[in-house]
């Protein structure tokens, strides 16, 4: 059978080779290490019972896992995991790494609302609409004037 | 009381054996000949390392050569002092202790090292752990010096005050070369 040492040692090797792959500008050959790593580093912390005796190394395999989804930019997954991780019982100095991420993020979540293109393009086609709208009523303003002045 | 120990040997293409760094060995084996080529040192040259009370003189060995191509790529030398650093220090702390490397995750640009009992168990393998802060120094000067770096890490650490995880401190020097590690 597998071990935990065994899945997260070949989940830190994939890791190692994403952060030179990166180091290096190979973005997407990165982001394909971390995903094999993740897979990895899942099924490792996924072998760990949730209990007090299981502590540090359940909640450093889910930081672990939520970094590597953070680095595939798995942003809902990388919440995921760091919301399992601070379920268990988490040492104070793991706990303060897995909310830091969870910030980190969270911020990067919010940025991508915020610069979203569809978004971009749905505000773009509430303007189209809000001028075409606009328009639409200056016709008709003009067209009742002139029936006005037509009496 | 200062212990002195007798040389031991540093070969860098034993990074290789460390399960964690195996398929990137020669990432880091590169960055660390760079860093001690631009300080005019060669293989075999002495690593004086304070670990504790005790002092113990590395003698650092590789094979091959430090080609024009090398440094060429290497125009950024800060960047790759850091994982030259870290290339000696994983060498270095299983030498000096019980413990090695288990584990280097990144996130954006913090890197997080922990390390383990080389007999850890096969699942709670985070159980008796230690985490590990490297920095390097290409060459220190009175600003920068391995201490004045040692002690700004130190007082940036988390207080632990249960013990429950310490921290090892490393600080690695390519001038002289030499290396301090300390822990909490």
């Amino acid at each position: 059978m597998t071990t935990v040492r065994e899945l997260h040692d070949k989940s830190a090797e994939l890791a190692q080779a994403a952060m030179v792959a990166r180091h290096e500008g190979r973005e997407e050959e990165a982001k394909s290490l971390a995903r094999q790593a993740l897979e990895y580093e899942l099924q490792a912390a996924g072998l760990v019972p949730k209990e007090q005796a299981s502590e540090p190394t359940r909640s450093i395999l889910y930081l672990s896992a939520a970094s590597l989804a953070y680095q595939c930019k798995d942003l809902q997954t990388a919440q995921r995991l760091v919301a399992e991780g601070l379920s268990g019982y988490p040492p104070p100095k793991v706990e303060e790494d897995l909310q830091d991420l969870f910030e980190q993020v969270a911020q990067e979540l919010q940025s991508d609302i915020e610069y979203a293109p569809e978004i971009e393009e749905a505000g773009r086609e509430v303007g189209r609409a809000a001028v075409s709208a606009r328009d639409n009523t200056r016709r008709v303003n003009v067209h009742l004037r002139d029936i006005h002045a037509a009496k | 009381m200062t212990i002195s120990n007798t040389s031991q040997d540093l070969v860098l293409e034993a990074l290789e054996q460390i399960p964690v760094v195996r398929r990137t060995a020669p990432f880091y084996q590169e960055k660390c000949m760079v860093c001690l080529d631009n300080q005019g040192h060669a293989s075999e040259v002495a690593l004086d390392v304070e670990f504790g009370e005790s002092n113990t003189v590395f003698r650092v060995l590789w094979s091959g050569q430090v080609t024009e191509e090398m440094k060429q790529s290497h125009a950024d030398l800060q960047e790759a002092v850091e994982f030259a650093a870290c290339a000696i220090t994983f060498l270095v702390v299983p030498a000096l202790t019980e413990m090695t490397i288990v584990e280097q995750a990144s996130r954006g640009t913090t890197v997080d090292y922990y390390l383990a009992p080389k007999d850890r168990d096969d699942c709670l393998i985070f159980n008796r752990t230690a985490r590990l802060e490297v920095s390097g120094i290409l060459r220190e000067t009175e600003s920068n010096s391995v201490e004045g770096r040692i002690s700004d890490k130190l007082r940036r650490l988390k207080p632990n005050p249960r013990g429950e995880m310490p921290t090892f401190v490393s600080v690695v020097e390519f001038g002289r070369p030499r290396a301090k590690v300390v822990k909490t």
